[in-house]
């Protein structure tokens, strides 16, 4: 595990002399962006006043959070200020914990569609690569910190993320990564973190198919527990023996055969869901699920499973007749469902009709009820935002607690939960002292509609989003308008405002 | 309805769980037990008995006789003028899965359809609705050597794939023969235009066998002698693992049944003189429709063959066919099945075995055998199922007239004493879920294509069922 903080904490010349600027009206942003690398001139905040939920149903009413280079330093209801902290003032605002996202491709770019690949001279034994087995590919070689998709997802409250390349069967090792950081390095928390594997087959190739797929894995797995067994013979008495022959693809499965690091499968139905449990069993290799589409079906194998969950905020897509209803309407139809229903398809074409709106009606509610129905046998999961667009996230979100997950039980999956799934308990999840300052400041209701996330923190940093009415405002003033420009790939910089 | 007072959301959960709790209910509280009275029973293996009853306890059929006595409570069934006959074994179908072909390579072995059974696939209901108990979940024939089948029980509404094993019943493997296999891998694209591989002929087909089985056993040879080499080298290098080459070594073991797609009488000898080549002798050939010509051969090397009653021309090796089929290698002493291959025959297998009355005479238990028991001999499961005998497992399919009767129609279809069809009480929808993303289409709009039918349009349509 490799750990990488990179603090802003310098005070030199340099900061100085750009502090003297700034009394100089119009230049700010100028400074900002002509020398990007200025740094603060204190690394901490005091976010005071606010309501703060530390952790689902442990809340201060009106108290302090003090963060200093990275870290909480402080928080609670009677907390003295520092004097060299930035002062936000949280009266009629609630501080949450950051987001955690179990499973995404966060600051990964996507890969181009390459159409002009050759075809493979052998399709039923293709290179690893075009088969997407990649399993040595490390997702820190690939994270881009200037992945726009970093400041949608942190704009949405996440400050942490699990991330891992895009890709087919076996696309590379996931890293977890903190949603901020001047470079990819510095947003590194874990490396090395899972290997990632999902249910992708190739395109016109082996293996194309989940049958396919299973059984590569199978061979892949065998095959790896075989040459390390080689491997470990050689590296105790080299001499006399034949020397094995390196391959990263089958040597990438060594820490996992030795249990040291999980095989994260993102699973996206319930055959998935039984096939990866499947392989498990077989293979004996430690499981972390991803995804869990359509859980509801597989309640008591993923009890008896004991594998952290993570599960999507994905649902499924309307269809356009269903968009198209409204909601008394959808009561109406609900009414009137008659599942015993026994009258020939066309003598009766509108009862068949209004049955299968009720149905798909139905079926979306156990899609969206998934996530409740998993708190109610008892299991604890965090979530994951593969295939999520960030803007569709909070929505998403409420169809879930308006099917029965209570809003503490959503936060929870979003914070502390998924930090302990994934082992970041004692760094993330909560808002305590001497934990990573990954916080959202928002004017409201943590799900509600309305409320917008003023300020999120993360690694310490503040990015600030202004609700959209306030922008307009602050657009009057010249710095302020170029400064909104710069600051969104940027943490704000506050005393540069001094 | 219950969920009037109620608000919108809460009404959503109470449906629910309402919902599921009558789709599970078969599982949750199995009654496995069920006294059928007074049938008809085609026995398959003991003759037709009169007004006979049947007693399935925990499953298994306990008594056949007549006036038998029953526990109290025990769910009995008056069948009196009715049909009783084993249930039905399809051992050709691709029902129920979700995926069929891997069809990248020409040997895959080493894929199972056991890794993708879909217990959601309606296609089960329906082959349930026609009488069918046991499915043979076969690869597709992409492959010279596909992939290994799955035997399966039609347990309706169970959603783990594992509950629907037919726990116990053996491997079987996927081989293909002709034109599918040389199509996909040795001719690609409409004129070449992608590069091709072994086979492209027939003959291409046979070496692609013989190179699997040599290959397996030069691999069994390099590990027996590894394992004998490490007893006194213990850190001898082992030879790479292989998981397409271990499952070819457990079919020369013995342990895996063949299940060959093939048509034509040259390729099927060509089989046969490679498999005995190689020692392995467990073979059914699927479709064999050229079988006929050479059935004393089939017969004499022990060879199965499941065949269509009456279905060809559908590809240039299918012409040379004859609905004789099934009765000629009958008559020769080869075990014959008739199998479906599809969604839509599997519904009506007991027609296609009908057919061989008409063409060919066989008796009541010779043509109803050709989907009972001699499938069952073929997958290796014919102490379990295929006939109605105490001991056996209580699949059972009841019919309003006897089965070989173009008038009859299953009313019950029984796995494991479970009643999993009855056409009296099962309603329209017995899907066991929906897709909440897919457009609102009747049944009938899916049938037909029309939409939004106006009145006068199934009026119309009315008139047609009814003269039905």
């Amino acid at each position: 595990m490799t750990s990488s903080h990179p603090r802003a904490l310098y005070c030199s010349t340099a900061s100085v002399f750009a502090a003297f600027l700034l009394f100089l009206p119009g230049t700010a942003a100028l400074a900002q962006r002509n020398a990007p690398d200025i740094p603060a001139v204190s690394g901490a905040f005091a976010i005071e006043n606010a309501r703060i939920v530390q952790a689902p149903g442990r809340v201060i009413d009106s108290g302090t959070v003090v963060i200093r280079d990275g870290l909480i330093e402080a928080v609670g209801a009677d907390i003295a200020i520092p004097y060299d902290a930035a002062r936000i003032d949280g009266e009629g605002k609630t501080v949450y914990a950051a987001f955690i996202d179990g499973l995404s491709m966060i600051g990964v770019p996507k890969p181009k569609q390459k159409n002009d690949l050759p075809p493979v001279p052998d399709r039923s034994n293709p290179p690893d690569d075009r088969a997407g087995i990649q399993p040595q590919r490390d997702v820190r070689t690939l994270l881009a910190s200037d992945e726009k998709s970093i400041d949608e997802y942190r704009k949405a409250g996440f400050g942490a993320a699990h991330i891992v390349p895009h890709g087919r069967m076996l696309p590379g090792s996931g890293a977890i990564i903190l949603l901020a950081g001047e470079n990819a390095n510095a947003m590194v928390l874990s490396g090395d973190y899972s290997m990632y594997a999902q249910f992708e087959g190739a395109r016109g190739m082996y293996p194309g198919t989940p049958m396919g797929m299973t059984a590569k894995m199978r061979q892949l797995y065998r095959e790896a527990e075989r040459r390390k067994a080689m491997q470990m013979n050689y590296d105790q008495d080299a001499a006399g023996t034949t020397r094995p022959e390196f391959d990263a693809v089958h040597y990438a499965f060594f820490p996992v055969i030795e249990n040291t690091k999980p095989v994260f499968y993102y699973v996206d139905d319930v055959l998935e869901i039984y096939r990866a449990l499947k392989l498990r069993d077989d293979l004996g290799f430690e499981l972390m699920l991803g995804g869990l589409n359509e859980s509801f079906d597989a309640i008591d194998i993923l009890k008896s499973a004991d594998v952290p969950l993570f599960v999507t905020l994905d649902l499924p897509e309307k269809p356009d007749w269903m968009k198209e209803f409204k909601a008394d309407s959808i009561q109406y139809v609900l009414d009137n469902y008659d599942p015993e229903e026994r009258t020939a398809s066309y003598r009766d074409l509108e009862a068949e009709r209004r049955n299968l709106e009720a149905r798909a009606f139905l079926t979306r509610s156990r899609y969206a009820g998934a996530a409740a129905d998993l708190k109610k046998a008892g299991l604890r999961f965090g979530f994951t935002t593969k295939g999520v667009k960030a803007k569709d996230l909070r929505e998403n979100i409420r169809e879930l607690i308006e099917n029965g997950l209570s809003e503490d039980d959503a936060l929870a999956a979003l914070t502390v939960d998924a930090a302990d799934l994934l082992g970041l308990g004692s760094s993330l999840g909560t808002i305590d002292a001497g934990k990573i300052a990954n916080l959202i400041v928002a004017d409201g209701d943590l799900f509600a509609k309305e409320t917008q996330y003023e300020f999120v923190f993360v690694d310490g940093q503040k990015y600030a989003y202004p609700k959209k009415d306030e922008e307009d405002e602050s657009t009057e003033g010249d710095d302020d308008k170029d400064k909104d420009k710069s600051k969104k790939d940027k943490p704000e910089n506050e005393e540069m405002r001094l | 309805m219950i969920f009037k007072r109620l608000s919108l959301f809460s009404g959503l959960v109470m449906t629910l769980g309402l919902f599921s709790a009558s789709l599970s209910s078969a599982q949750s509280n199995v009654v496995n037990d069920v006294l059928i009275r007074g049938a008809t029973v085609l026995t398959i293996t003991n003759g037709t008995l009169q007004n006979t009853d049947v007693l399935v306890q925990d499953g298994v059929i306990t008594a056949i006789g007549t006036d038998l006595r029953a526990p109290g409570g025990i769910k009995t069934i008056d069948a009196d003028g009715q049909y009783l006959m084993p249930g039905i074994v399809d051992a050709h179908s691709h029902i129920a899965l979700s995926s069929v072909n891997e069809g990248s390579s020409p040997v895959t072995s080493e894929v199972t359809m056991e890794d993708v059974v879909n217990p959601y696939h309606i296609g089960i209901y329906r082959a349930l609705a026609g009488g069918v108990t046991t499915s043979h979940l076969m690869h597709g024939s992409a492959n010279v050597i596909g992939g290994q089948n799955e035997t399966i029980k039609l347990r309706w509404g169970m959603i783990n794939p594992d509950d629907l094993r037919f726990k116990g019943a053996p491997r079987t493997i996927k081989f293909a023969l002709g034109e599918n296999p040389t199509r996909n891998h040795g001719r690609r694209g409409s004129s070449g235009s992608q590069p091709g591989i072994r086979p492209s002929s027939r003959m291409g087909v046979e070496a692609v066998l013989r190179d699997a089985f040599s290959e397996a056993r030069n691999y069994m040879r390099e590990w027996a002698d590894y394992e004998s080499a490490k007893l006194n080298h213990p850190r001898q290098t082992s030879p790479p693992y292989n998981e397409r080459l271990e499952v070819i070594a457990d079919i020369m073991r013995g342990e895996i049944l063949v299940h060959c797609h093939s048509y034509r009488a040259d390729e099927i000898l060509m089989l046969m003189r490679v498999l005995e080549d190689f020692g392995v002798h467990n073979i059914t050939f699927q479709h064999a429709n050229e079988g006929f010509k050479v059935a004393p051969e089939l017969a004499a090397f022990g060879a199965g063959a499941s065949v269509f009653a009456d279905w060809w021309s559908y590809k240039f090796e299918v012409y040379y066919s004859t609905a004789y089929n099934a009765t000629i290698l009958t008559r020769n002493g080869v075990v014959t099945s008739i199998n479906s291959d599809s969604g839509e025959l599997n519904r009506h297998l007991y027609h296609e075995a009908a057919k061989t009355q008409r063409y060919g005479d066989l008796s009541d238990d010779e043509a109803l055998s050709l989907i009972t028991i001699n499938p069952a001999m073929q997958l290796g499961i014919a102490d379990r199922v295929g006939s109605i005998e105490v001991g056996k497992d209580g699949d059972l399919v009841l019919f309003d007239k006897h089965p070989l009767s173009v008038y009859a129609i299953a009313q019950k279809t029984f796995v494991d004493g479970v009643q999993y069809f009855d056409r009296e009480t099962d309603r329209d929808d017995q899907r066991l879920r929906v897709d909440p993303s897919a457009k609102l289409d009747t049944y009938m709009e899916q049938e037909t294509g029309l939409h939004r039918f106006v009145k006068s349009e199934y009026v119309t349509l009315d008139i047609l069922f009814e003269q039905n």
